[in-house]
């Protein structure tokens, strides 16, 4: 009686259609058949103790800041970033070079407007100054004085 | 929900969820990384950990995906369709142990019927769950159930015999 009911329940096994309590059963039948060849099957499925589980509570963080992982990626990335930086500082030194900006700060402009002034004042001071004298220094130079002279002789001889 | 509650929740899963890595991925720092990462991903949404009222299967879940993930970046999915590679291991169970003969064999199936199995014998899950956890249909699991279950337990009744 048992044997018929083990191979029923061995073949509803192989076929996966046993109810959970038929399994229980499945079980029973072959704990008492130890030279069962399922036994060695449900001896390894229900083996659950021979593992050795890692106390993943001394090992992990779960604080919400960032893992030590993580941060020391960061700082991999950025020594990275920088000796790229700097070899290509040392390698390509042109291209750290700023040109100059052709766009002007309010402050320069007004600087620069002020100089003009100045010097346009400057300008209008000295020809405001010098060109009376030159009148009178080209009234009395002495070619043109020696000529004012000889014109007059010539006149009065005449 | 602090770490104090997160860890009573999580903690009677470890074993499971760790038990169900090492057997997927069959190498024990992948597995303990899988560990890792699937823990710090379930912190991350312990939210949703609170309004489950299946946290074992949530985990689980989680923890396949994981699995499926490294196991296709390491070249080891198994398609299901391919030539049954199994049937080459040698049957000297004179001098090897059963159970390591079911673990080469179990190595050796397509990666989803190792899934099934993994769940269903291993971590007990009913049919309805595996079908949430998987997205498979009941149907599906059973057959594919049927053809793992077959392919590791028949050659050891042969062998019986």
């Amino acid at each position: 009686m048992n044997g018929d009911r083990l191979k029923v329940l061995e073949k509803g096994f192989l076929e996966g259609t046993l109810t959970p309590e038929e399994e229980t059963e499945l079980k029973q039948l072959v704990a008492d058949h130890k030279d069962h060849h399922l036994s060695a099957y449900f001896q390894w499925t229900g083996d659950t103790e021979s593992i050795e589980v890692p106390d993943m509570r001394q090992r992990i963080n779960l604080d919400n800041r960032p893992s030590a992982f993580r941060i020391q990626n960061l700082i991999k990335i950025a020594a990275v970033v920088l000796l790229l930086v700097a070899a290509t500082w040392l390698l390509r030194p042109e291209l750290f070079k700023t040109s100059p900006s052709n766009t002007y700060s309010q402050v320069e402009i007004d600087k620069s407007y002020q100089a003009t002034l100045e010097t346009l004042t400057a300008m209008a001071d000295f020809l405001n100054e010098s060109l009376p004298k030159a009148e009178e220094c080209m009234n009395i130079s002495a070619p043109f004085k020696e000529l004012n002279t000889l014109e007059n002789r010539e006149t009065q001889e005449q | 929900m602090d770490q104090d509650q997160f860890w009573l929740m999580i903690g009677p899963l470890n074993s499971n969820l760790f038990g169900f890595a090492l057997r997927m991925l069959n190498d024990r720092p992948l597995a303990e990384d899988a560990l890792q990462d699937v823990l710090e991903k379930l912190w991350k949404m312990r939210k949703r950990l609170d309004s489950n009222n299946n946290i074992k299967s949530f985990a689980m879940t989680v923890m396949k995906n994981k699995c499926i993930d490294l196991i296709r970046k390491k070249g080891r999915y198994i398609e299901s369709n391919e030539p049954e590679a199994y049937m080459t291991i040698e049957s000297n169970y004179e001098h090897i142990d059963m159970i390591e003969q079911l673990k080469k064999r179990m190595n050796l199936l397509p990666t989803n019927q190792k899934l099934i199995v993994e769940l269903k014998d291993f971590q007990g899950f009913s049919y309805e769950e595996i079908e949430e956890i998987t997205q498979m249909s009941v149907n599906t699991l059973r057959v594919n159930l049927s053809r793992a279950r077959k392919k590791l337990t028949e050659p050891l009744r042969d062998e019986w015999r």
